[in-house]
């Protein structure tokens, strides 16, 4: 869009609305969530290119001094100006609190998440019931021999625990690697980072599908009869 | 080979009285117009020191009457009463303390856990006692070697022929020292020669003077094992034979 049909080159010249501009560097960010291009240039340069005067800026990024909180800084500016100052963090929270209101988004992602859920618990789910399908005669055996089912229950959420475990591992270990790898050579997923709070969130979110798809199959153990180890 | 037992020492064994006495057991299954009674007011006796078989066509009773025996199936009237306690009294956690401690089951499929070698099938018995793992362990190696497998013990089932597997099993139901034995069809899943291997094994480990071995089998060649042959038919007991050496296996 910048460079249409040129090469991305330091020193190059470009025409912003009619006025000339010099590259001085380029920046590696991460893709810009709304698609638009995102200029970086001092206050004065950028009210030359915009056209409409200093009133029409969304956005004017600034640093506070060393030793000033950027808090301090920010309700001063709004007091000052009446224009609406935020730190960092603050302005991070103010993206995130305005897509969650006013779009799509946490709809359809959120459709995503539970579907994956559901699709986590019914598959891990039939999983065990195939487990437990197989091996009832073991735990029918297991009950006659004088197994609880209190050693029983612990036996299978040991196994379900482990199974979960080593999913998570693998899971994780794939999720890591492709945003450690992928957003290098793919410019559109730039800035996709993997928080530990997700992680944290989907070591919880595993052991609850876990105990839900064992708990469904644990009926079955639990209930059968140990007599059935003698019928064929 | 020995086997050593829990039973207390100078324990009288007696042939007059029986280690194991049923009286009146009724057993029936469904309900309404499908109530079938399966067991029919069945007396019967098992003595220690015997290998008893319970013989019989299929679908005459004798599993249910030995999973009635062995606790594991309730009768709906009648008594049993195995080594002095009355089995049909108890319930809940002390019928499996019951059985965990004084019964060994020998099933005709095995049922040994895939994911465990020989040695920790052989154990679970212990386990389940709460015998330390690795005491228990050992000693099921011990009755595993004795019973000819000392170069199977870190073979899983799948890695074992059907006699190696029901020597993993027998090894199961000893190595706890049960006083009562149970044994379904223990031959059923083996040919001719593992099937006569398994019961000369079984005689001799598992029959000891306070030890009682009830045997549920249908297959002839076995007869010749027996110290003594309840036969049943239609939930009923139709004869006793305590001299199994003067039957027409025939």
């Amino acid at each position: 869009m910048i460079f249409p049909g040129r090469p991305r080159e330091l020193g190059g010249t470009i025409e912003i609305n009619d006025r000339r501009a010099v590259v001085a560097a380029l920046v590696k960010s991460s893709a810009n969530f709304s698609a638009n291009v995102t200029i970086y240039t001092t206050y004065a340069r950028a009210v030359g290119f915009t056209n409409n005067g200093r009133n029409q800026l969304s956005f004017v990024v600034g640093r506070a001094e060393e030793g000033v909180a950027p808090e301090v800084v920010a309700r001063r500016i709004s007091q000052d100006t009446n224009l609406r100052a935020r730190t960092n963090n603050e302005f991070k929270w103010d993206t995130i609190n305005y897509i969650l209101a006013n779009t799509g988004i946490p709809a359809s992602f959120g459709a995503v998440i539970g579907l994956g859920i559901i699709v986590g618990v019914v598959v891990a789910g039939l999983t065990f019931n195939m487990f437990v399908a197989d091996n009832i005669k073991q735990f029918a055996s297991l009950k006659a021999i004088g197994v609880t089912n209190g050693t029983i229950l612990q036996m299978v959420l040991v196994q379900a625990l482990v199974v979960g475990a080593i999913g998570y591992a693998i899971g994780l270990g794939i999720v890591a690697w492709f945003f450690d790898t992928v957003p290098k050579v793919a410019v559109g997923l730039r800035g996709f980072y993997l928080p530990w709070e997700i992680a944290g969130g989907m070591a919880l979110l595993t052991v609850a599908i876990m105990l839900v798809a064992s708990m469904l199959s644990l009926r079955r153990v639990l209930t059968v009869d140990p007599a059935v180890v003698f019928r064929g | 080979m020995t086997v050593a037992m829990n039973a207390p020492a100078g324990a009288a064994i007696s042939l007059v009285s029986p280690a194991i006495s049923c009286r009146g057991v009724v057993k029936s299954f469904g309900s309404g117009d499908v109530l079938i009674r399966v067991i029919h007011d069945v007396d019967l006796n098992v003595f220690a020191g015997q290998m008893t078989l319970l013989i019989g066509p299929s679908g005459c009773g004798k599993t249910t009457m030995i999973s009635m025996i062995a606790g594991i199936l309730t009768a709906d009237q009648g008594e049993i009463d195995v080594f002095g306690t009355v089995v049909t009294k108890l319930k809940g956690d002390r019928l499996v303390k019951f059985r965990r401690e004084n019964i060994g089951f020998i099933f005709q499929q095995f049922n040994l856990l895939p994911a465990l070698t020989a040695t920790e099938n052989a154990a679970i018995p212990l386990i389940v006692q709460g015998v330390n793992e690795s005491r228990a362990n050992s000693k099921a190696r011990d009755l595993l070697a004795r019973l000819g497998l000392e170069k199977h013990l870190a073979k899983y089932p799948t890695q074992l022929s059907g006699g190696q597997q029901q020597r993993v099993a027998i090894a199961r139901a000893l190595v706890h020292e049960p006083r009562f034995i149970v044994c379904d069809e223990p031959t059923a899943s083996l040919d001719a020669a593992s099937g006569r291997a398994a019961m000369d094994l079984l005689k001799a480990a598992a029959v000891k003077p306070d030890r009682a071995v009830i045997v549920v089998t249908h297959d002839h060649r076995v007869f010749s094992f027996a110290d003594r042959i309840i036969s049943m038919s239609d939930g009923r007991v139709e004869r006793t034979i305590d001299d199994p050496s003067q039957m027409d296996a025939n």
